[in-house]
């Protein structure tokens, strides 16, 4: 798609001041910070080059050099500032440092600036605005995150204690923390695990204990060992999802394939490597999960329900 | 080579710059006098048509974010309106950032990336960072924000609720239906983004979630159709229709069994073969469904509510 005169006038304008303060930026770094090609950036330039005050004469005109590919701002003529914020932009930062706080606890150090912040980007606004809200529940309830974080800044290992839901165990580990992330709402960290010898992801909510390893660094986390690859014992099941049971396929986007919407179902293609997993996941949906295929997955899910109905009817 | 969308940035640029250099304000027709594309007249063709070139780059400029003034009125001639850009409100105003300021926002704006609001997010970022402040990492943590890639919806309604404009679209809940909404805002809860809005056919604030849409959204009507009441407030709405406020549970776990949950409660009694706890939970759908995750190792006792929604989920699942 062609992009508007809009989105280039006003890449053109930001570039002038961007350059200003790194002087001798080349066209390469430049192309890589604004996301468009070389030839974009160049030609932008170029644009500029023509442009100016009333008059148009050389004293007038924007000034740029460009030696091989560094780039340099001779005269701005009055473009020296970056532009206002707009906004759309004013909103869209909000939003993003109200679910930047959200991830956070309520003592974390961050939380002042986040605070701070916010009153300034509101003060920006001349009409009030509702910008979207972001909730969250809390992703570190054991305030492992700061130390985490830590460890992850000064490339050491973190010796944890771990709740695991699947094997039920609580036990030791020594990591090597590569990065936290927080995705739908619940707070994540992947890592090297010692262990296990292979790249695992811990919840946070599930991390008891962390503290810096006292053994000698290993260093860096064992980058790109990505298994990928082929998984020998997955299954396909056929599920229909209806009411709250849709969320099952909206959570787990990336498993799920949609194979027809009905008014009152949809039927769902899941490829799963953990029969057990997928049991008790759909459990607390009720009916409105129910495996169409195959059926001796479905007898299984029944027998689980009546299993555990029986702690209900006494 | 010349083509229509570079002579029109040529023209933008131009324009701006002329304002911004206006000691006084330029009438309409000093701007089409001055303003140049390629050494010829940037507006030309009829009055008409210029009049409503004009109108259109004003609107552009002002959707990134360019204040125009508008001035020069002699109330006692028929003076046309003039034109200028005010050095100081072209700039960028963002009172004192400091560097650690700077980089919670380069963090933040992560938040956007692959969605509706990545490119104004990096845009804005870039302009901060032309602003000459030292980068600072110091202070910073490195998590990063993980949503779920915004939906493609979400920018159209964020729009209608600025404009306060009706919107309609099918929704996939109990069954398809047709909504007309009064939009009123958007919230980000556990991972999903939900509407909160007055359905106007039966005149009651309801809440949609975004990926159940099956349509797009159209805008109908005009801006300002309605107002939002004083009284209302998302997060609150959110929590009643969910039911969510915090409350706490009688379970018994088997014991050994269950970690990740018991390590979340109290223990107040044990007896050989399972340990009572009180744990605290919020929504009854979602805390209904970790606890039926463990199966039979766990049983709600308290409250009644809870325990007879389990049940009913498990009556189901075993009617199959």
């Amino acid at each position: 798609m062609a992009e508007t005169a809009i989105e280039r006038t006003k890449r053109a304008l930001d570039l002038i001041p961007y350059v200003m303060e790194r002087p001798g930026i080349t066209i390469q770094e430049l192309a890589r910070d604004f996301s468009v090609s070389e030839k974009q950036i160049r030609a932008d330039l170029d644009l500029l080059y023509v442009c100016g005050l009333p008059g148009y004469s050389p004293l007038e005109l924007i000034d740029i050099a460009t030696d091989d590919d560094y780039v340099d701002i001779i005269d701005p003529q009055l473009l020296d500032q970056p532009r206002n914020l707009t906004r759309r932009e004013v909103i869209a930062l909000t939003v993003a440092l109200e679910a930047l706080a959200a991830s956070r606890n309520p003592d974390d150090k961050l939380q002042p600036i986040i605070k701070g912040l916010m009153g300034k980007l509101q003060s920006l606004l001349e009409a009030p605005a509702s910008p979207p809200h972001v909730l969250n529940k809390e992703s570190d309830p054991n305030n492992v995150l700061s130390m985490v974080e830590a460890a992850i800044k000064r490339g050491q290992d973190l010796d944890i204690e771990y709740i695991s839901a699947k094997s039920n165990t609580r036990n030791h580990r020594r990591i090597s923390p590569a990065e936290v992330f927080v995705e739908n709402g619940e707070g994540y960290l992947r890592a090297w695990c010692f262990n296990s010898g292979a790249e695992r992801t811990f919840r946070l909510d599930r991390m008891m204990v962390a503290a810096i390893s006292t053994k000698h660094p290993t260093g860096v986390m064992h980058a790109g060992t990505n298994s990928g690859g082929s998984r020998p014992d997955s299954i396909r099941v056929t599920l229909a999802l209806g009411g709250n049971g849709r969320e099952f396929a909206e959570r787990h986007q990336s498993i799920c394939q949609v194979e027809s919407v009905h008014a009152e179902e949809t039927l769902v293609s899941v490829e799963i490597a953990d029969k057990n997993w997928l049991l008790r996941s759909l459990l607390g949906y009720g009916g409105s999960a129910r495996i169409i295929e195959p059926a001796e997955l479905a007898a299984d899910l029944r027998d689980m329900a009546r299993e555990t109905l029986e702690l209900y009817s006494r | 080579m010349a083509n229509e969308a570079s002579d029109k940035t040529e023209r933008l640029i131009n324009l701006i710059l002329a304002l911004l250099s206006a000691k006084k304000f330029l009438t309409k027709s000093q701007i089409f006098d001055v303003v140049m594309v390629r050494g010829e007249a940037a507006y030309q063709g009829s009055d008409e048509t210029k009049d409503r070139m004009f109108e259109r780059d004003k609107d552009d400029l002002r959707g990134m974010g360019i204040t125009i003034e508008v001035g020069g009125l002699d109330p006692l001639f028929d003076d046309e309106a003039g034109y200028r850009i005010k050095e100081s409100q072209y700039g960028l105003r963002m009172p004192d950032l400091s560097p650690a300021e700077l980089a919670t926002l380069s963090v933040a704006a992560n938040f956007w990336r692959d969605s509706a609001f990545s490119s104004e997010s990096q845009s804005a970022l870039r302009r901060l960072n032309s602003l000459g402040i030292p980068a600072d990492n110091t202070e910073m943590g490195l998590i990063e924000l993980r949503y779920r890639s915004t939906d493609e919806n979400f920018e159209s309604i964020n729009e209608a609720i600025e404009s306060k404009r009706l919107i309609s679209f099918t929704y996939s809940g109990s069954s398809l239906s047709d909504k007309k909404v009064e939009p009123y805002a958007l919230l980000l809860w556990n991972g999903f983004w939900y509407l909160f809005g007055r359905d106007i056919d039966i005149n009651q604030i309801r809440m949609y979630k975004l990926v159940r849409f099956v349509s797009g959204v159209a805008r109908t009507g005009k801006s300002n159709a309605f107002v939002i009441p004083s009284d209302f407030d998302a997060v609150k709405h959110l929590k009643i229709s969910m039911d969510e406020r915090t409350q706490s549970a009688l379970i018994r776990i088997r014991t050994g069994a269950a970690l990740a949950l018991a390590s979340k409660g109290r223990e107040i009694e044990r007896d050989e073969s399972w340990v009572t706890y009180i744990i605290a939970f919020e929504s009854h759908t979602s805390f209904a469904q970790t606890c039926l995750w463990f199966g039979s190792d766990v049983e709600v006792k308290e409250p009644i509510a809870l325990r007879e929604h389990i049940k009913r989920l498990l009556v189901e699942v075993s009617h199959g």
